[in-house]
């Protein structure tokens, strides 16, 4: 088991899982890890503003939970097997117990990025084992110094700069969707799994119709690194239409790239729209670095 | 007399075991396949006692059993044939994931509410 891991990435948090665990829960900043036999791990964090102290923000934390499990958590300094893995952290631990389940935590400050980072391993019928709590803990990242957000979440990974926020995002059995939006100007991922069903009636411009529609102009298919693909603009043409788009609600500059992965058997798109002219590099960008693991 | 009586939850079972439960087909259901490949179920549905007793009353048959059709996409007909009263949801979905390359998470969603649709028609029993 140990020697397959994947790799997380959420709101500017990085880790590594074993492969066979799986995302259970996204949120905000959030994420729920289970195996087959259920939730093994929570991971929680966010920015801090002011001073930081352990012992507060551990009371304010086990104050949310329920009375009985409030009693049992205790905080412990951090023990011999995980503070090699918690060294770049200014860290805490904590155990608590409940009448079914033991848990046992960290909870860790960045004193580069100011992030405070929760994260606990619930130890139920199956524990996880010691050594694969020291492993994800050494693989915790929650900063990069080049200005870029990493996102991987099931089998998508993007590299997105990091004045896009992620606005909305959509995992549906067949389709995952991420909208950033830096500005008014979004950009959206898309994912589709199943292509071989989806272009079985139609080709990759047609699908692309279905995703979105710029119009009068028409999509221009292609290929990109042996991948079919399908490219679609829009944009104002003459100096007044120009000038108007700043005053229209709706974006009037406008792409969409999709290309299929025939091996995955998947297809990748994303779509940028805003009122100003679209940024041509950061785009490329996030194509070139949008991709299926 | 108690006016809110609170309602039962009923027996809950984990997510493991419900994953080791095998769907099997009503036997009651005929199938057709199509040109297409896709299949189309036939599955009969007994008529509502307010629908039935009205029918009745301007001289129909007593026994009041309606014959639907679901006709079912690829992906449906794809796992509808995985179906065979042995395999468990938990084989049915490795399947799923495997034949169209899926992740695991991915599968057991679309599997799962695919089954849980066709238990509410009547058209499999899980045992």
């Amino acid at each position: 088991m140990l020697n397959r891991w994947k790799e997380i990435a959420w709101y500017g948090m990085r880790f590594k899982i074993p492969a066979d665990w799986q995302l259970s829960q996204i949120g905000v900043r959030y994420l729920s890890i289970e195996n087959e036999l259920g939730p093994v791990m929570e991971i929680k964090w966010a920015p801090v503003k002011g001073k930081f102290s352990h012992s507060t923000h551990l009371k304010q934390l086990s104050a949310l939970q329920k009375r009985q499990l409030r009693k049992s958590v205790k905080p412990e300094p951090v023990s011999s097997d995980w503070a090699a893995a918690l060294s770049d952290f200014k860290a805490s631990e904590f155990t608590w117990q409940s009448h079914s389940t033991r848990g046992r935590g960290a909870l860790m400050y960045c004193p580069i990025c100011r992030n405070v980072t929760l994260i606990q391993f619930f130890q139920k019928r199956s524990n996880p084992s010691q050594a694969v709590s020291v492993d994800i803990l050494a693989s915790i990242r929650d900063h990069r110094s080049d200005g870029q957000i990493l996102w991987a979440a099931y089998d998508i990974r993007a590299l997105v700069p990091e004045t896009y926020q992620l606005e909305s995002y959509r995992f549906e059995a067949g389709q995952y969707e991420l909208d950033f939006a830096e500005g008014s100007q979004h950009v959206i991922l898309y994912r589709w799994s199943m292509a071989s069903v989806l272009l079985d009636k139609q080709d990759l411009v047609q699908f692309a119709k279905t995703v979105a529609s710029f119009g009068k102009a028409e999509p221009i298919a292609g290929t990109i690194d042996g991948h079919d693909m399908v490219e679609w603009s829009t944009s104002p043409v003459a100096d007044w239409q120009r000038q108007l788009s700043r005053f229209k609600h709706k974006a009037s500059y406008c792409w969409l790239g999709l290309w299929h992965l025939e091996a995955q058997n998947r297809i990748l798109g994303v779509k940028a729209e805003g009122k100003k002219p679209l940024d041509t590099a950061v785009l490329d960008h996030i194509c070139t670095h949008y991709e299926i693991v | 007399m108690r006016l809110f009586r609170k309602k039962s939850k009923g027996p809950s079972i984990s997510r493991a075991e419900a994953l080791d439960r095998i769907p099997d087909k009503n036997v009651q259901i005929s199938e057709e396949r199509l040109d297409s490949g896709e299949v189309v179920i036939h599955y009969p549905v007994t008529m509502r006692p307010l629908f039935a007793g009205l029918v009745k009353r301007f001289g129909g048959p007593e026994v009041q059993i309606q014959t639907k059709k679901l006709q079912l996409d690829a992906l449906g007909t794809s796992v509808w044939a995985l179906i065979d009263g042995k395999c468990s949801v938990r084989q049915l979905i490795n399947s799923f994931a495997t034949t169209h390359q899926l992740e695991p998470r991915e599968a057991e969603v679309a599997v799962t509410q695919f089954l849980r649709e066709l238990g509410r028609r009547g058209l499999i029993g899980i045992r």
